[in-house]
């Protein structure tokens, strides 16, 4: 079995070499191949160096995307060289590398198509973001239980394990910005299985969330409106039979 | 309607679409915008020749003035065409997206190769 794993990074010069050699160590903990790539999203400082001097496999985007198209950009390679499932970790290490056999594993199972590191149940994570970005996370779950009748507590989580069904749906349909919530509900609508996995996230060290706090009432409406319309448009193509 | 202001328009009306041609021309607008763009000029044109059209069709649809019709059709005309010039530059956005990204992934093929 292979696994992909993805790095979206942009600017990530401080964070990047951190990450790839923890995923290096995990090479030799898990018992499937453990492949990374990093998608270097257009960035303006060294990441795309500090890459191909230490030889971390990377696509350098030719033009900034945003996160939406460059992980789309990891799960259309993945799809191209047969990967069975692809995983989406940030580059800025906030995730924890040895949690990924634990999102593997259900998918490996074959009991669900999709599994989400959540910071918010077993308890493990010290790690919980600002109590106003975690209002606006129970606000979008609330969104999806009431969309699609499924309680998902961390919706933000870019932590996040498909298989090869969905790296298919996500290669060819993924929305551009702040994709998270979105690609949920059409995952879920689609009617594939779904799996929180309880993990252990950090605080951010170097770098700023892609979401300052003036554009977070503006992400608010968008991944609602988004969440919404893609759950009337998804209802459609099930009754038309596609 | 003053035989002047008539001529003027007129003059307006025909101005414009030799320009609409002449970017034509200069590859600047393809031929199908180009289109839409010189039929409403002809309309106009019509219009201006027999503003009696007008007055007509308002009283048909029970407007007091004949240029709130007027203006009400053109405030629908061009939304109609803003919508679609933003359903041009999703497809444009979108094409240009996964150029990015099929080219991206042929780089880093092509270095593997080299290697």
């Amino acid at each position: 079995m292979k696994v992909l794993i993805i790095i979206p990074a942009y600017n990530e010069e401080k964070s990047i070499s951190m990450v790839c050699e923890s995923l290096e160590k995990e090479k030799n903990h898990v018992d499937f191949i453990l492949d990374y790539i990093v998608i270097n999203d257009g960035s303006i400082d060294n990441t795309s160096k500090i890459c191909k001097e230490n030889g971390y496999p990377v696509i350098n985007l030719i033009h900034n995307l945003g996160i939406g198209g460059a992980v789309q950009t990891g799960f259309k390679y993945a799809l191209k060289h047969n990967y069975d499932i692809a995983i989406q970790f940030d580059g800025d290490n906030q995730h924890d590398a040895s949690f990924i056999k634990d999102l593997v594993e259900p998918i490996k199972n074959g009991k669900y198509n999709m599994t989400i590191g959540s910071r918010y149940i077993g308890g493990i994570s010290e790690f919980k973001s600002t109590k106003l970005r975690q209002i606006g996370i129970k606000f979008l779950s609330l969104i999806l239980k009431l969309t699609t009748n499924t309680k998902i507590y961390d919706m933000t989580s870019g932590f996040r394990a498909v298989d090869k069904n969905i790296i298919k749906l996500f290669a060819s349909d993924y929305p551009n910005d702040y994709p998270e919530p979105e690609s949920l509900v059409s995952v879920i609508k689609k009617g594939y299985k779904v799996l929180e996995v309880p993990v252990k996230m950090r605080e951010r060290k170097f770098g700023k969330s892609s979401i300052t706090p003036l554009k977070s009432i503006y992400y608010m409406v968008k991944v609602s409106y988004a969440m919404i319309v893609r759950n009337i448009i998804e209802k459609r193509c099930l009754k038309n039979g596609k | 309607m003053e035989n002047n202001l008539k001529i003027f328009l007129l003059c307006l009306i025909i101005l414009s679409i030799y320009l609409i041609f002449k970017t034509i021309k200069k590859k600047k607008l393809s031929m199908k915008y180009g289109m839409y763009f010189t039929l409403i000029g002809i309309i106009m044109l019509i219009l201006i020749i027999f503003p009696d059209i007008i007055e007509y069709f308002a009283k048909l649809c029970g407007f007091k003035e004949a240029p709130n019709m007027l203006f009400l059709i053109a405030i629908f005309l061009l939304f109609y065409i803003v919508f679609n010039i933003y359903t041009s530059i999703s497809k444009l956005i979108e094409n240009n997206k996964i150029m990015i990204q099929e080219l991206s992934i042929l780089k880093k093929e092509l270095e593997n190769k080299k290697k």
